[in-house]
């Protein structure tokens, strides 16, 4: 089985990130795979292990890119294939434009990522794509079962229960993250990761114009970013709970206007 | 961050081992061909991830159970088994161990920084790992070609576990005096006859089997560590294709009942209660000492390295918790009434705290990612190359001063860390405690924090006619000579060269002690010079650090053309930036505060004061 699977590199939300003047600030911010597209590429891994045949990972952006691909061969994807984008602003409309330009005259049975990016959780990318391929699509998976090279049974969640859904392959497919524990990259791993191939394309090798990257080729604008307020200090009533209830309850109706 | 999660100083790691030690050089080198810089910062990276989410969580409940004894055999905490078995499968365990024996063969530097993480994460799991590559590389230097084939890849797997039986119950410090004896069975193997106490994961269901290094005495050698053979002894025999096979009459009598590091057993062993425990010679006869070096070096260096992880890791959750914790309001407006309340970072005692704690942990870290760099170099450089001796003899004069400084100042930053939390750090809530309780024994055993004294001015001081001495105080002066001059640094560099300077001095002095007063007297202080001495040395390896980080600041700033107004604003903005101009502020007061605070304790030494040894007790 062959498996495409797109991964995107995210700020480390683990990391306090800042902004300024609408921007984020990237200065001293480390990147990481976003943990649904790690979620992604275990699930082709085992699907791999299962059925063998080849996980390709897919990377757009700048040279910062490759480290997160390489981290994706180091967790044992076999191949991977970088597209050097400088262009700044793009969103789910154009990464899934250059994604599809990729997939061209690829031999691929299986598209699987991240139901969502952890940076700007739209989740639009993968529909998109299918829609630009003019593949099947199963979103948000869970399980998976039945695998086979020309199709398998999905299971996907919803907000009041599990739908089960068998597909036929080619598709694209995203994942939850309770679809499995990413497994952590080996010594072992790591030190191979370097030996493995990785295509490294620009915007022009796909035939892509101007008008089809950055701003110009996106439907959306993010026109600023904005942190939501830091939560304010509490206030802690002193005194037995016939005095505090009262006191608690006044702050209440006074300050944040609770009808009683 | 989180005052109560593992927090590693990652940027502090990833710029000692490229910006200061520069380890990618070695990749020239073919032992170490495939460690690019590239390499060496995933492996860090991804080493320390497997530290902070597989090892970290089983360290409070291994604690709370520890290990007990059942039916005559170690049991260690159910949740440790798994982060004993992925450090192995990930490779992590056997980093630095041969490629030849299935180990991974990185940098000791690159080794050192991944293992700051485990043993923060878990310091009794790292013992295990620690211990366990000492072991196997004791059969790699010193044991035939059978006992390499039949042991060492086993151990580098986790499927045998390593162990140094040194201790017995009347020969602690005393090693000399151990009374185990080993008599030549005539078929190539020794049977075994002795107790021996004190030894760290002295059994363990966590691997199949227990390989034992053991000091005995061959029947009619001399008394003394003169005497002393070094032998492999496994508990269970391993066959020829091997199985494991009989028992081979290794007896875990015991285990302590100890103050902390619950999840690395303590064992009282007992060798051939019934006469049939074989032993196999590794080395030549009477040579045994001097074999176990080998791994008691390593094994200081791993102490020391508890120090490192543990201090750092409470600064980090102190650090965290004066941030978080409102309390009272900012010293300069106590007076004006509604004046709200601030965290506690805002207050000067909390920040000297917490500005203590940081230069001692990063000092730690210099010194001894130093050390390990040194034996990096020694790894790589030819024998006749005239740096190898030079490498030699500072790896040997750094070891006492790692073990011995290092391991007393991460206690008195754990100490410190209890302090910053107050009284919730007092309780089992965070995990200060357990790791005041853990570190405790690091600057016990491997050999005393004055043990450590002893051979640093008893025995490397005088090595060689000084030598080893004099190559540390040139490491000092190419220092001084190449960066005194920096505008930035003058002043602390002026400050460290005076301190250079009373080094030398108090090393001059003691023979002068000597004529006065005798060896004794030059032992009395031994313990307060191995303090300043080491604190001298880390200043300097923090000053060369300061000296790198300015520059790069200056870069960043003529980068970014910051202007003079917007100075204050980008260097609290940008964590780049802040982290240089740390550095430079965190080494001048290093060397204007922790330095004189060690020069201090060498105050009776000045005055020659000796009531110590004239008191009748």
């Amino acid at each position: 089985m062959e498996i495409i699977v797109p991964i995107r590199q995210v700020p480390d939300v683990a990391l306090n990130i800042r902004v300024n003047e609408g921007k984020v600030v990237e200065d001293g911010v480390s990147f990481v795979i976003s943990s649904w597209d790690e979620t992604a590429i275990e699930g082709a891994l085992q699907m791999t292990e299962e059925l063998g045949g080849e996980v390709t990972l897919l990377g757009i952006g700048p040279e910062r890119v490759s480290e997160a691909l390489r981290k994706g061969l180091a967790m044992g994807a076999h191949k991977a294939i970088h597209v050097l984008y400088e262009e700044g602003q793009t969103d789910s409309f154009g990464y899934a434009k250059i994604m599809a330009k990729v997939m061209e005259g690829r031999n691929y049975d299986l598209i699987l990522t991240g139901k969502q990016a952890q940076d700007t959780d739209a989740g639009l990318t993968a529909s998109m794509l299918a829609e630009f391929l003019d593949l099947p699509q199963v979103t948000n998976i869970i399980r998976f079962s039945d695998l086979a090279v020309d199709g398998m049974t999905l299971y996907r969640k919803g907000d009041h229960g599990t739908e089960v859904i068998g597909i036929k392959l080619p598709a694209v497919v995203t994942v939850n993250d309770s679809l499995n524990e990413p497994r952590l990259a080996s010594m072992r791993g790591i030190m191979m990761a370097k030996k493995k191939p990785m295509e490294t394309l620009s915007p022009s090798d796909l035939g892509m114009g101007a008008e089809e990257l950055g701003l110009q080729g996106s439907m959306t604008e993010v026109l600023k970013f904005e942190k939501p307020e830091s939560r304010k200090e509490g206030e802690r009533f002193e005194g037995d709970e016939t005095e505090t209830v009262p006191m608690a309850i006044q702050k209440l109706v006074s300050e944040a206007k609770l009808a009683v | 961050m989180s005052s109560t999660d593992l927090t590693l100083d990652e940027q502090d790691i990833h710029f000692l081992l490229k910006d200061w030690l520069n380890v990618s050089r070695l990749s020239q080198y073919d032992s170490f061909k495939d460690f690019d810089q590239e390499t060496i910062e995933m492996l860090v990276e991804e080493g320390l991830r497997f530290a902070t989410d597989v090892v970290a969580p089983s360290r409070t409940e291994s604690d709370r159970h520890g290990c007990r004894m059942e039916d005559g055999r170690v049991v260690t905490p159910e949740c440790m088994k798994e982060p004993y078995r992925k450090g192995y499968e990930l490779g992590w365990a056997a980093l630095n161990a041969s490629p030849e024996y299935g180990g991974q063969g990185a940098p000791a530097s690159v080794g050192l920084a991944v293992n700051e993480g485990i043993n923060a994460g878990n310091p009794g799991l790292s013992a295990h790992f620690a211990l366990t590559i000492g072991a196997a590389r004791l059969v790699e230097s010193f044991g035939s070609e059978e006992l390499k084939a039949k042991y060492i890849e086993r151990m580098n797997r986790g499927e045998f576990n390593g162990t140094m039986c040194l201790s017995e119950p009347h020969a602690g410090s005393d090693v000399g005096a151990g009374l185990t004896t080993a008599e030549d069975a005539g078929d190539g193997t020794y049977r075994i006859k002795g107790t021996k106490s004190w030894i760290s994961n002295g059994d363990t269901d966590l691997a199949e089997n227990s390989i034992h290094a053991v000091l005995a005495r061959i029947k009619g050698a001399p008394e003394g560590t003169g005497g002393l053979s070094l032998f492999l002894i496994p508990h269970t025999l391993v066959e020829e294709d091997g199985k494991l096979g009989a028992w081979n009459d290794v007896t875990v009598a015991s285990i302590e009942n100890k103050m902390g590091l619950h999840s690395s057993p303590t064992a009282v062993l007992k060798f051939g209660e019934n006469d049939h425990c074989r032993g196999w010679l590794l080395g030549e006869e009477n040579r045994g000492m001097s074999c176990m070096f080998q791994m008691m070096n390593e094994a200081r260096i791993g102490t020391a390295l508890i120090g490192l992880a543990n201090g750092s890791a409470a600064y980090q959750n102190a650090l965290s918790y004066a941030r978080e914790r409102v309390q009272g309001t900012h010293i300069s407006k106590i007076r004006e009434p509604g004046t709200p309340r601030v965290a506690i970072i805002e207050h000067p005692a909390v920040r000297y705290n917490l500005m203590q704690m940081k230069g001692k942990v990063e000092g730690m870290r210099a010194l001894l990612y130093a050390t390990a760099n040194i034996l990096d170099d020694l790894e790589c450089l030819d024998q006749e190359d005239p740096l190898y001796e030079d490498s030699r003899m500072l790896l040997d004069i750094l070891t006492p001063l790692c073990k011995g400084w290092c391991t007393e100042t991460g206690i008195d930053v754990v100490r410190t860390a209890i302090q910053v939390l107050g009284g919730v750090g007092y309780t089992k809530d965070f995990p200060l405690e357990q790791m005041y309780r853990d570190i405790r024994v690091s600057a016990i055993y491997e050999g005393t924090t004055d043990i450590q004294a002893l051979d640093l001015v008893g025995r490397k001081m005088t090595l060689q006619n000084g030598a080893l001495f004099q190559s540390l105080m040139g490491r000092f002066s190419s220092n001084l000579e190449k960066n005194r001059e920096n505008p930035q640094l003058q002043a602390a560099y002026q400050q460290w060269e005076k301190q250079c300077e009373t080094v030398y001095e108090m090393a001059m002095a003691s023979k002068e002690v000597v004529e006065d007063r005798g060896i004794e007297g030059v032992a009395l202080y031994a313990t307060p010079f191995l303090k300043f001495l080491a604190t001298v040395a880390a200043a300097g390896f923090l000053l060369e650090q300061a000296v790198i980080a300015v520059s790069k600041l200056d870069q960043l700033i003529a980068e970014k053309a910051v202007k003079d107004s917007d100075l204050e604003a980008f260097l609290e903005n940008n964590p780049e930036a802040r982290f240089f101009n740390n550095k430079r502020i965190t080494a001048q007061n290093f060397v204007d505060t922790i330095v004189p605070e060690a020069e201090a304790l060498l105050a009776g030494a000045k005055s020659r004061n000796y009531g110590a040894l004239d008191i009748n007790f």
